[in-house]
């Protein structure tokens, strides 16, 4: 089996370049496995967030927020949320996007809302909502790009380079062509947040420069879309002895 | 000043790239006495601190890994260079103040180098194509008014050295793929090829039978400086898709090796952070010594006056710092206003001719997933093109075939597109309605167009023409003081006509692939933009061309002491103790990456330089 194995991949701790990068060809990938942190050191908020993140992203929460969580990604992208413009009351504007989307959340689950996060998303769009919302709007899109990208786009970023939304009665109120005015200036919020970015999941791919797959692995097709972004559920039992010893591998 | 000015070396070189490594350590290894000047700083002795200064950069251009900090001003800086940093809207390619290069031609000279130990091979893709048997030959053969190559330099007398630089670099490859257009194997090379990409294969199998400019066309493996199987201790490649700017696990072959390879023979020496500022010429036309400016880790001078060294009395000095630094260094040797027209320059050819591979690179979505940023940037190419009677009325060009999706063809995606869908943009224009996007419908959005993202890389010959040339700057100076390089660059009417060429010929494939294009067309004002001479239907296209990062030309070679600057041993025609040798030396740029040629040529030299110097 020289295809990546999925456990490999959802680990998320990619021994090829884990290694190269900390500089000892001696580390295995189980000495970078750090403990799982107990229950209780998870914030109640922080799990809010978590389920926030994963409405926003379509990435499921077991896979941003694992149990055993070596590099911590997690906790990078919700410090940064909590300092989204590096302003004081940022903080502030994290608590109130995480009620908002509690309360439109347990709606949701009341049947009385079918989408949290596009109720969300059009609640900012009422003009009575403007102020109060606008804030909570871009800083969902920042969190996005944080998991995606492991990146921060600030919102006020965001917000200066966006366009006013669709009106159904007029199209975009600004149709300008791209110019480099439009590209938006970001922060990498840590090296394993790079590596960490959900987006290389998503293309089915790994981070440009942390790969743990093995040579002529890109002539072959990668493993379907969904092993990337969804849990890994339990293998069905299976005779095939090869199987065994590459899971077996995959553990060391 | 310091040790190594006291010890006696037979061969000072200045210059650590990949042209004054294998010299240093084929000397090393004939056990002459070396010294190596490096402008740069030292090779780092692990990978970690380029890695994380990669993974930590917002912008990940080719330059991000290595230092010093790009958004310092030149003046400031003692060993600058130019970056693609500088080269964009907003980093002006005019203003002194954040480009290195005072760049005063019609279009910026848009491909930059590194000044750190190692030289700019540090991030090449590894490509290690031949020059094909008519490269050497363009004025005989096409009759075309273009200099020549020496006549004891052409692929037959190279064909060994091929061999020996495929060895020494250790070159990935199939002599049955790389056997076109006269190119013929006494050998295979040292590993087998690098296996092809899905998007590879697609394209095989979609332009099979297809038929361009007299030629069929078809998809071959490249010739690559990058790990099959272990060699030399390194590993296989594991397709970490980041050949430049840095390869985690160094699969892919850098100067670096080849440099601890020749401080190994304990016959080299370095010298880092030692910028040559003067050729000193003595007695009979000989180099009597090589100035240079020490500076410290703060970038600060070290001294008042600069320090020497001296090759011993047979010694001999070797100029490796390729075709933008090699001839300033050259220019700025006027012996205190002595020599005005500086060294080696007594055909007046030095600085002229700075050529590259004027580069169109179309973009867009294959008609199906064939899952990109995966494996090598670039595995196959389709060279057919590269030869061919349309030689005489424009510039040829070779295919290259992208695997990294758009990232370098918009400039840094995956982020360009993720953002247009989350913030309702179009930079990407992919995003046409500009639609917000979030959970599972943006994961299938984006996951569409991720995995069918595809680029081709037209590399397009360029025309010598004098005019492209470096020279001083008489204004701005670098940290040490040094008149930085002044660059006039233009494309020549020949020239646009390979980039129209390249235009259709992409237009070709890519309907034949029932590929969607998403090449952006640039705005007037944009300064690699090129208005194409209108085609027959009188229809004019504007496309933008890049830098292949490829610096051609300025001390180019001949068998004529007027109108070269060195002989095909890359000995200067005017000091029998002075070589120049790399990409500079070429007479024309060809249809190659140029840097198995350098090494090949390096290699030669290097015997000669070991033959001309007395048995110890």
């Amino acid at each position: 089996m020289t295809e990546i194995s999925r456990r490999a991949l959802l680990a998320g701790a990619t021994a090829t370049a884990a290694t190269a990068a900390f500089g000892s060809l001696l580390i295995s990938p189980s000495s970078l496995v750090a403990q799982p942190s107990p229950a209780a050191a998870v914030a109640p908020k922080e799990d809010i967030f978590i389920e926030l993140s994963a409405a926003l992203t379509g990435i499921d929460k077991e896979l941003l927020s694992p149990g055993v969580d070596p590099f911590r990604f997690r906790d990078a992208v919700f410090d940064r949320a909590n300092k989204a413009n590096n302003d004081a009351k940022d903080a502030e504007i994290l608590t109130k996007l995480l009620a908002k989307f509690e309360e439109a959340r347990n709606a949701n689950a009341q049947g009385f809302v079918r989408d949290p996060i596009k109720k969300l998303y059009e609640d900012a769009e009422k003009p009575e909502n403007k102020v109060e919302y606008e804030p909570m709007k871009f800083l969902m899109r920042s969190i996005i790009l944080a998991w995606y990208l492991g990146a921060w786009y600030a919102p006020q970023a965001l917000k200066n380079k966006s366009y006013a939304a669709k009106d159904p009665q007029h199209g975009y109120y600004s149709t300008r062509r791209y110019s480099e005015e439009m590209l938006i200036p970001y922060e990498v919020i840590s090296p394993s947040a790079y590596t960490n970015g959900m987006v290389w999941r998503v293309a089915q791919a790994h981070p440009m420069g942390y790969s743990n797959l093995q040579f002529g692995y890109w002539g072959k097709e990668p493993p379907d879309a969904d092993t990337f972004t969804k849990p890994l559920k339990p293998d069905p039992p299976k005779s095939d002895p090869t199987t065994v010893d590459s899971a077996r591998a995959d553990s060391k | 000043m310091n040790n190594t000015s006291q010890k006696v070396y037979d061969v000072v070189i200045v210059g650590s790239g990949i042209a004054g490594a294998l010299v240093a350590l084929r000397l090393g290894q004939a056990n002459k006495r070396v010294l190596v000047l490096e402008a740069g700083d030292p090779i780092p002795t692990n990978i970690n601190a380029e890695m994380d200064r990669f993974y930590r950069a917002s912008a990940k251009v080719p330059e991000s890994p290595y230092t010093p900090d790009l958004i310092k001003d030149p003046a400031t800086v003692p060993a600058g260079r130019p970056t693609v940093l500088s080269l964009s809207n907003s980093g002006d390619w005019r203003d002194p103040s954040k480009s290195y290069l005072i760049q005063t031609g019609t279009v910026p000279f848009s491909s930059t180098y590194e000044r750190t130990g190692g030289g700019t091979s540090v991030h090449w893709l590894g490509t290690c194509l031949r020059l094909l048997p008519n490269d050497f030959n363009m004025k005989q053969r096409y009759q075309l008014d273009w200099a020549e190559w020496p006549k004891d330099i052409n692929y037959a007398t190279l064909e060994n050295l091929y061999h020996k630089a495929e060895d020494e670099i250790g070159v990935s490859g199939s002599k049955d793929e790389q056997s076109y257009d006269g190119m013929a194997f006494s050998e295979n090379y040292p590993m087998p090829p690098i296996p092809k990409s899905l998007i590879d294969k697609f394209i095989e199998t979609e332009i099979s039978g297809m038929t361009l400019w007299r030629k069929d066309l078809r998809v071959r493996s490249t010739p690559a400086a990058r790990n099959s199987q272990p060699f030399k201790q390194r590993r296989t490649c594991a397709g970490n898709t980041n050949c430049i700017p840095i390869c985690p696990i160094q699969a892919k072959y850098d100067p670096t090796i080849t440099l601890r390879d020749a401080q190994a023979t304990g016959n080299v020496d370095f010298l880092y952070r030692a910028v040559a500022c003067e050729i000193v010429v003595g007695e009979n036309q000989r180099i009597d010594h090589i100035e240079y400016w020490p500076y410290d880790e703060q970038g600060r001078k070290i001294g008042d006056k600069p320090a020497s060294v001296r090759a011993n009395i047979d010694g001999c000095y070797v100029i490796a710092a390729h075709a933008i630094e090699t001839p300033r260094l050259l220019l700025m040797s006027t012996g205190k206003g002595n020599r005005p027209d500086g060294v080696a320059n007594s055909s007046g050819q030095v600085g002229k001719n700075l050529m590259d591979h004027p580069m169109y690179v179309p973009w867009g979505l294959l008609p199906q997933s064939r899952f990109p940023y995966r494996g090598p940037l670039s595995t196959s190419g389709i060279e057919d093109l590269r030869d061919g009677d349309f030689r005489k009325d424009r510039a040829a060009f070779r295919i290259e075939i992208g695997n990294e999706g758009w990232n370098f063809a918009v400039g840094g995606d995956p982020n360009i597109t993720t953002v247009d869908f989350v913030n309702g943009l179009n930079n990407s224009l992919v995003n046409l309605n500009y639609d917000v996007l979030f959970g599972d419908a943006l994961v299938a959005r984006l996951r569409d167009v991720l995995t069918r993202q595809f680029r081709l890389g037209f590399l397009v010959e360029q025309e010598p023409d004098e005019k492209n040339r470096v020279t001083l700057s008489e204004r701005h100076m670098d940290g040490l003081g040094l008149p930085r390089p002044e660059v006039h660059y233009s494309l020549s009417d020949y020239t646009i006509r390979g980039l129209a060429a390249a235009k259709k010929t992409a237009d070709a494939i890519f309907a034949r692939l029932n590929a969607t294009e998403y090449t952006r067309i640039p705005d007037k004002q944009d300064p690699t933009a090129i208005d194409l001479p209108p085609d027959e239907t009188g229809r004019s296209e504007r496309i933008r061309f890049m830098g292949a990062g490829h610096i051609i030309g300025t001390y180019r070679m001949g068998d004529d002491p007027k109108k070269s600057v060195v002989n095909a041993d890359q000995r200067s025609w005017d000091h029998h103790n002075l070589y120049l040798v790399g990409s500079g030396v070429f007479p024309t740029s060809a249809t190659a990456n140029p840097t198995l040629t350098i090494a090949a040529l390096c290699l030669r030299t290097a015997d000669k330089i070991i033959q001309s110097l007395p048995n110890a």
